[in-house]
């Protein structure tokens, strides 16, 4: 367990930003827990990026964990929690009607998946200058 | 080499397993945790997990000291561990940070035994002149939360990169990727640089160091922390 206002004060999330600022990412992949972000809320997700971090995302990889998210904001507190596959793998189905992103869970199937489309990305960018 | 690895919780899977199944010279036969941690370590480990570390001992030939997320609550354990190890003739990699006059101590008693002391890798101030654009693709990994770990996403990609012909290296944002032959941002950047703009020149500095050593066609790199 962390305590969410420790994490807030861990940088603002400024870590990550100058990280950023210091390399040209070519291919972003976003990890979500399962149950905190609805699917037609993951394009939001990706302007906030391409603005914030100049680095859109190209994937999303669904964790198999959970956010007792009551918990978090009442107390303060992000608590994680493992979830069976199956959750994964409904979410995913879900986000199936999303145009533009690879989705995928932490499995080999899926990782062997991300590493084509990572490839098929970067091969047409490179095609295109 | 035969190697133990301590102390093992759920964090270090990914690396035991990436390691297990690579042709690296490292093999690990035993990951050894407390007592206490026992019940909490996942089934789908990949060897065997004890609690008696002075019976894994007898064997290996190398102990591999991870770093753990809490680590300054079993500091004393930890020096204790790898003063033991030495004590028995074993080589030691070390991931985990040591306060200065134990990781002298340390080294000494490894060169006094014709041992091989191996450290985390270390970073050092010095004069970075101008910023570099990296000519390697870059792969970027971010969580939402950091509580929701992407070591095992990061461990898995540069698996399945290097397994498709791809020099790949992995930059990452914990200390145990120098066990995969990866790198860690160095904390040190992030907490006592104080100026924004010369930490994008040290970070920037620091991967591009990477690539001159490394020369790959991938670099996956590990964003810190929580990302929005």
């Amino acid at each position: 367990m962390s305590n969410f206002a420790e994490e807030v004060l861990d940088g603002y999330t400024l870590d990550a930003y100058t990280l950023s600022q210091a390399v040209s990412v070519d291919y972003f992949i976003l990890s979500i827990p399962v149950n905190v972000l609805a699917p037609d809320q993951l394009p939001e997700m990706d302007t906030q990026y391409k603005y914030k971090y100049n680095c859109p995302i190209d994937a999303f990889a669904i964790s198999n964990s959970a956010v007792d998210t009551i918990l978090a904001f009442d107390s303060g507190y992000v608590e994680i929690t493992t979830v069976s596959n199956d959750y994964t793998s409904a979410y995913k189905e879900k986000c199936s009607d999303l145009e533009g992103y690879f989705i995928c869970e932490f499995n080999e199937n899926d990782q062997e998946a991300l590493i084509t489309d990572f490839i098929d990305k970067v091969s047409s960018d490179v095609e295109e200058l | 080499m035969n190697c133990i690895i301590y102390p093992c919780s759920n964090d270090v899977i990914p690396f035991i397993d990436y390691i297990n199944s690579s042709e690296s010279e490292l093999q690990i036969v035993k990951a050894v945790c407390p007592i206490i941690c026992r019940s909490m370590i996942a089934d789908d480990i990949c060897c065997d997990v004890v609690t008696d570390f002075r019976a894994s001992l007898d064997e290996c030939d190398t102990v591999i000291i991870c770093d753990y997320k809490r680590i300054r609550s079993m500091y004393n354990d930890i020096i204790s561990k790898i003063n033991l190890s030495l004590e028995f003739g074993k080589n030691v990699i070390c991931c985990a940070e040591l306060k200065d006059d134990d990781l002298k101590k340390a080294k000494g008693i490894a060169d006094e035994k014709k041992l091989k002391f191996e450290y985390r890798q270390q970073w050092d101030y010095h004069e970075v002149k101008c910023y570099e654009k990296q000519e390697s693709v870059i792969i970027g990994i971010g969580s939402l939360f950091s509580a929701v770990n992407t070591d095992k996403l990061f461990c898995n990609i540069i698996k399945k990169l290097n397994e498709c012909g791809y020099k790949t290296v992995g930059i990452g944002t914990n200390s145990n990727n120098m066990l995969i032959d990866c790198y860690s941002l160095p904390d040190k950047i992030f907490t006592s640089v104080k100026r924004s703009d010369e930490k994008v020149l040290y970070l920037n500095d620091f991967i591009n160091d990477v690539e001159l050593r490394k020369c790959p066609d991938i670099i996956v790199l590990q964003f810190p922390r929580r990302n929005v």
